[in-house]
């Protein structure tokens, strides 16, 4: 079916020189008789015209220029993606890291918690918890407001 | 495979490789290569417009590519191979598409006596891995070993493929009748 020569038939007709005891041997050989026989058809297959054309290489140099440019900036937008979720792994933290602090207290006031009692408490100024607790949950929960807005807002 | 004509082309394509070619190191490169690509890729998938897009991106993602450094010969199988895998991922979305189609319109029947047959359209009538194949035998003079690296298959593959679309390509011609005109 195949025979270890054709390489050297096909590759001696297409580059050259032409050697003489490679086309005896494609007399009596089917397979490189074909490398040969159908030359002139890839001959004329590749001086037929084409219609398609190719841009400048400026063009092309540009528009590869353009695409590095556009990837460029993607990877720092990727990477200031990243450097935004750091406020929210900050607040996320101080979140747990009061919970974790104040849980005792928090559970405390969980357990007596009474609408009523909260109310009268409300009203009277007096309160279960800690005022510096109070604070410190309004900070936060102003921070964790405002960078979602802020989030919302970049989205848009 | 056809030497180009600039001399310096293997510092170029170091200098390619490296990310630091400016740019009339490139035009060298793309002159030397871009027309054999392009009349591969034309050829092969018989459509003009995409052979000029395929082209242009296998410049860019060969720009873009930091690879190991390589000879004026290696770079032009390697300009081929991106081709050729490009071409690739096209047929594989086109056949999806075309499998979608079908069902909704089915193709209309192919005109068996179609008599204006001409190279290309018998060319046309190979399968596109056969088309791939015979022109970078017969028309790029690639050696076995290099086809199969630019297709990424095995020598063995190519040698097999290559006998059997030679064979099939006779045999169109047979059919045809046009054996004697080309041979002429």
């Amino acid at each position: 079916m195949n025979c270890p020569r054709t390489d050297s038939v096909q590759q001696s007709r297409v580059h050259g020189p032409r050697d003489p005891e490679l086309e005896i041997h494609a007399g009596s050989c089917d397979a490189c008789r074909a490398v040969i026989e159908l030359s002139p058809f890839f001959e004329q297959l590749a001086a037929s015209s084409l219609d398609a054309s190719i841009p400048d290489a400026r063009m092309v140099w540009l528009k590869a220029q353009i695409i590095q440019s556009r990837r460029q900036v993607r990877h720092v937008q990727k990477t200031l993606d990243v450097l935004q979720l750091l406020p929210w792994g900050g607040v996320a933290l101080c979140w747990a890291g009061l919970i974790a602090a104040k849980w005792s207290q928090i559970l405390a006031s969980l357990q007596d918690f009474s609408l009523g009692r909260f109310l009268y408490l409300s009203f009277t100024g007096g309160s279960a918890l800690p005022i510096t607790l109070i604070v410190v949950v309004l900070g936060l929960m102003t921070v964790t407001a405002g960078m979602a807005l802020h989030s919302i807002l970049r989205e848009e | 495979m056809q030497s180009p004509a600039a001399g310096s082309f293997g510092q170029t394509m170091h200098e390619i490789q490296a990310g630091r070619v400016d740019e009339s190191h490139f035009d060298r490169v793309y002159r030397s290569s871009a027309r054999p690509l392009l009349s591969y890729v034309a050829r092969v998938s018989q459509d003009s417009s995409l052979a000029e897009e395929i082209v242009q991106a296998t410049f860019f993602r060969f720009l873009q590519s930091g690879g190991p450094t390589m000879d004026e010969k290696q770079t032009r199988q390697y300009l081929f191979r991106i081709a050729s895998n490009l071409l690739a991922d096209h047929w594989r979305s086109a056949g999806r598409e075309r499998r979608f189609w079908s069902f909704v319109r089915p193709e209309p029947p192919i005109d068996r006596r179609e008599t204006r047959l001409d190279v290309r359209k018998i060319f046309e009538m190979m399968k596109p891995q056969q088309r791939e194949i015979l022109w970078l035998a017969h028309v790029e003079g690639c050696t076995h070993g290099e086809i199969a690296d630019i297709l990424e298959l095995r020598e063995k593959s190519v040698r097999v493929l290559l006998f059997r679309a030679r064979k099939r390509l006779q045999d169109l011609l047979a059919t045809k009748g046009l054996q004697e005109e080309i041979f002429r």
